[in-house]
């Protein structure tokens, strides 16, 4: 559905509610902080459904506020943690996402630039290392 | 395209969803599109007990709670003996794009997905959808819920089309948004 869709009502209560993801958005590099925090801890602790969870959790807000970098690696990550819980923890990879999410967190990395796709060009490559998609 | 009808004024919503801070703002949102009820329950039982005792005119729920998920909950709902109950339209909110995990939300009964991350014209055109533009209720010995089918098309073969082969459908004839990729 494109905007010119909507009636000028509809689409004054679409402001009005964008308003309200805006204004989430300010502050939701804190939150995805606690998010990465959370994630390390239950990493450390080898609970990975928690670890699924908490990427679920990243994965599904972090776009709504302006972080689809963050969505498309938590997402990412999620695929690979839940074989995981089956097969037993995979280190290396679990490592290479937690320091990106970090990477992302340190350098303001919201969307597509030279950097982002510099991070996600050398996950690949780390990931074809250990022939994982 | 007829505009969408989102006169939600009388309209009791309940949010069933463990992430609070994401299930807020979709409050909030919904409070802005003047929805006249919102509740929100934090996990399966407390949302089985709110809709014991409460009527509502829709459910968002989301598909990963930390005690039951998104689709049990459907199921439940869908064989409830309570009639109102049973054909309350669901919206399932979600990161599982994948084609499987649409078709196991169908099967399940569910009205509408609504795909994370959430937009506000999402959320509003699925809303409409699932409150004004309702598919007939099927009950049969397998299935409870919306009729799978969104689109009635026309079908020329024999009368026993069991035992025909029928095409699928061309990819872009899929019905399911599947624009995020996920799975």
């Amino acid at each position: 559905m494109t905007k010119d869709q909507f009636t000028l009502e509809q689409r004054e209560l679409l402001l009005q509610a964008n308003k309200i993801i805006s204004d989430a958005s300010i502050n939701y590099s804190d939150i995805l902080e606690q998010h990465v925090q959370a994630l390390k801890k239950s990493l450390d602790s080898e609970n990975l459904i928690e670890a699924v969870k908490i990427c679920y959790r990243i994965q599904s807000q972090a776009g709504t506020f302006g972080w689809p970098l963050a969505t498309e690696i938590s997402g990412w990550f999620k695929r690979l943690l839940m074989p995981q819980i089956e097969k037993g923890v995979n280190a290396k990879v679990n490592t290479l996402f937690l320091d990106s999410l970090n990477i992302i967190l340190k350098d303001k990395l919201k969307s597509e630039s030279n950097t982002a796709v510099n991070l996600l060009l050398h996950m690949e490559a780390e990931l074809k290392k250990q022939d994982i998609r | 395209m007829s505009p969408l009808n989102t006169d939600f004024k009388f309209k009791k919503i309940l949010i069933v969803d463990d992430d609070l801070y994401l299930a807020k703002i979709l409050r909030s949102i919904l409070e802005t599109f003047e929805v006249a009820q919102v509740r929100m329950a934090k996990s399966y039982d407390e949302a089985i007990t709110i809709i014991n005792n409460h009527p509502f005119d829709c459910i968002f729920v989301d598909n990963m709670m930390s005690d039951k998920n998104g689709l049990m909950l459907a199921k439940h709902i869908r064989q409830s003996k309570d009639i109102n109950l049973q054909k309350i339209p669901m919206i399932l909110c979600t990161s599982f794009t994948g084609l499987q995990s649409i078709l196991d939300a169908r099967d399940a009964g569910i009205t509408e997905i609504l795909a994370k991350p959430i937009s506000p014209e999402q959320i509003m055109e699925k809303i409409s959808n699932a409150l004004f533009k309702q598919r007939p209720f099927i009950v049969s010995d397998s299935y409870y819920g919306p009729d799978r089918r969104r689109r009635i098309r026309d079908y020329d073969g024999s009368a026993d089309r069991r035992n025909n082969s029928i095409p699928l459908p061309e990819k872009n004839e899929m019905v399911i948004d599947d624009k995020k990729e996920d799975e």
